[in-house]
């Protein structure tokens, strides 16, 4: 992790640069509502908004109305929250594990939440479709245990007696992260027989998307990324190296374990929502040190805002290159994130 | 170097360059505008393209243009469900000696030797020493090379559209020596098409969308023979404009095109489509119909069954 002496914002107020990522999210929020296979300019937003509210008649169709508000409206929402989420948790697993390359999808966190997600829906159908409510929050429940276990698997796995193996717990991540792939397809193919839920789930996809997944998205992400947010300064003290860390009086084993709680958590939510999306923990953070330089007091907040908009541009690239088609955003994020991956796997390297 | 990574990269790449490939000659339709599509034609189908008769010698071409001479007394393996139909249909079921475990229709295929699912056992069906394999053009892509290096002779038929459905049937007839019967499974579609036809009269055709899957929400277009059969039945596919014949389709886009009807996989998608369009014409007249079942999802005889029942959900009134 060696960013550059000077970074691109050092002489800038880092509230201004703050406020500068504020605006861009609403921005791509804005262009993002307003773009797609069909065109809802600002008039005929506020015209559905307006319409709903006041139960007035309008000139705009019930359909147009409910296009934006339910088809459109979350779906952008969604990629935005899902973006914070998984900047910040890239940010989060980066620090906690002193590695430039760690990420929710790469440390096997998310294909597990898929395995988890998998067999929920294994089980659901052979006892018959439960409410929708419920529905989505036992997906969760399972996504976040599925992810729970790949982690501490890792964990266990690069462990030598109290010692925790940092280059390990990644190729720990990857191997568990294709058996957790293995397993997943194994059970869409052969279990389920459908092809079709295996790519949604491993590929991410934002069809589909509902108020209800927005408000859990709400409820689990949000607390997470504030969590984050208030303790990102002390992660810098990990930087140190975790025997200095305690010698300043961290509990580094209770503080980690518990902020790998943390990120798998909000992980899970996405990968409920929206399936398996990668390489946006990885991407992002980056660019950011790229601005701000590597105090995770900054780099923290200003991930989990770049995330929320980088995801909603790629959502609007994915829904509109080959309209009416819809291409998997998880496609996308791979198609920037890999090759991103490889120059920051080897920028590490020529810098070490 | 992580391969997960690496094989995301590579899918990643093939999806970017196909999807650019496809866009090449299709611009982005307007709002509930649709370049115009032409119609599927729904005049009687005529197979005559993949048997011919030189000088008494017949010669029959497979879906990659392979030529065939006719068999006598064939030993035949089927590796898709929809030929295996297909062979039962022309009468040469007791020349059926080897198929798939997904083939049970007619109720004689369960009891065929069985030698594989959708991947198969080569060993198998080499122990059973077929005079020919018949498997599909898309399906089983891999088949005939492993077959021909055994001495095997493989005959590939194709479905991506009617009109290749028929003349997969002829040219299976011709090759087995039942061309009168195969002439009779193309009367019987052409009889459903005429049918469905005379159901709709001279009415606009209704609005379609057929889904597929719905999460993603997935449907067909040309180069798809369910894409023919919203269309022979007397439909008009909403979605025939998109650049893929199966893939995941907007649900802006449905919402915006707004169909008469629309078809789902089942129970559970005909609820998931009525919540998540709830102000869409199909939800509100009550034209969101379950449709699924291998009649109409199988390439084979039974299609006539799937045209007779579409063309009544879509036209219901008619006689």
């Amino acid at each position: 992790m060696s960013p550059p002496a000077h970074p691109v914002l050092h002489r800038v107020p880092f509230v201004w640069t703050l406020v500068g990522l504020g605006c861009l999210s609403v921005f791509s929020i804005g262009v993002a509502c307003a773009l797609g296979s069909v065109p809802l300019p600002l008039s005929i937003q506020w015209k559905a908004i307006a319409s709903t509210l006041t139960g007035a008649p309008s000139d705009i169709t019930p359909g147009m109305a409910h296009l934006y508000l339910h088809l459109r409206l979350p779906r952008v929402m969604a990629a935005y929250l899902v973006g914070v989420a998984l900047a910040c948790v890239g940010t989060l697993f980066q620090a906690l594990l002193r590695n430039p390359l760690a990420e929710p999808y790469i440390i096997g966190v998310s294909p597990g939440a898929s395995l988890g997600v998998t067999i929920f829906v294994a089980l659901a159908a052979g006892g018959g479709a439960a409410s929708a409510g419920g529905y989505l929050w036992g997906r969760t429940t399972c996504a976040f245990v599925g992810g729970i276990v790949a982690v501490l698997a890792a964990y266990t796995l690069a462990s030598k007696g109290r010692f925790l193996n940092l280059p390990d717990i990644l190729l720990a991540g990857i191997a568990l992260g294709a058996l957790g792939v293995a397993i997943t397809s194994y059970l869409w193919i052969a279990v389920l027989q459908e092809f079709r839920g295996l790519l949604y789930w491993l590929m991410g996809n934002f069809g589909g998307i509902t108020w209800s997944r927005v408000v859990l998205l709400l409820i689990l992400v949000l607390p997470c990324v504030a969590v984050c947010w208030r303790l990102a300064p002390t992660l810098n003290l990990l930087s140190l190296g975790e025997e200095h860390a305690a010698y300043l009086g961290l509990n580094v084993g209770r503080f980690k374990q518990s902020l790998l709680v943390l990120g798998t958590l909000a992980t899970a939510a996405t990968v409920s929502v929206c399936g398996v999306v990668g390489f946006v923990g990885i991407i992002v953070p980056h660019l950011v040190r790229r601005l701000v330089g590597s105090n995770n007091a900054r780099v923290v907040p200003a991930s989990s805002l770049l995330g929320g908009a980088f995801l909603v541009a790629c959502d609007l690239v994915a829904r509109t290159i080959v309209a009416p088609l819809e291409l998997p955003v998880g496609m996308l994020t791979a198609f920037i994130g890999a090759p991103f991956f490889l120059y920051v796997m080897r920028r590490t390297r020529d810098g070490a | 170097m992580p391969s997960h990574v690496l094989q995301r990269l590579m899918i990643a790449c093939c999806c970017l360059v196909w999807a650019a490939c496809q866009r090449a000659d299709n611009t982005a339709p307007d709002a509930a505008v649709q370049a115009p599509i032409p119609p599927v034609d729904t005049a009687a189908l005529v197979a005559d393209g993949w048997v011919t008769v030189v000088g008494g010698d017949t010669e029959i071409r497979d879906a990659y243009g392979k030529t065939f001479r006719p068999l006598t007394d064939a030993r035949v393996v089927s590796v898709i469900p929809s030929a295996t139909e297909t062979l039962f249909a022309l009468g040469m079921g007791a020349s059926v000696i080897g198929v798939t475990t997904n083939c049970n229709y007619p109720p004689q295929a369960l009891t065929v030797e069985k030698v594989g699912d959708f991947n198969l056992n080569y060993e198998k069906i080499i122990s059973l020493e077929p005079s020919i394999v018949v498997g599909s053009k898309g399906f089983t892509d891999g088949a005939g090379d492993v077959l021909a290096a055994a001495g095997i002779g493989y005959f590939a038929v194709s479905h991506a559209s009617f009109q290749e459905i028929v003349e997969s049937t002829h040219a299976l007839g011709a090759l087995l020596g039942a061309e009168d019967a195969a002439s009779v499974i193309v009367g019987d579609l052409n009889a459903a098409i005429a049918r469905a036809r005379r159901r709709r009269g001279e009415r606009e055709a209704v609005s379609v969308f057929w889904a597929q899957w719905t999460e993603p929400l997935s449907t067909v277009a040309p180069g798809n023979f369910h894409h023919d059969l919203i269309e022979l039945a007397g439909g008009r596919n909403v979605a025939a404009d998109m650049s893929a014949s199966y893939g995941q389709f907007s649900e802006e886009q449905l919402a915006a095109r707004d169909p008469a009807v629309v078809l789902a996989p089942g129970a559970d998608a005909v609820a998931w489509v009525t919540t998540r369009f709830p102000a869409s014409a199909a939800v509100l007249t009550g034209r969101v119909y379950a449709f699924s079942s291998d009649e109409s999802a199988r390439p084979g005889p039974r299609l006539v069954v799937a045209l007779d029942e579409l063309s009544a959900l879509l036209y219901p009134d008619a006689e």
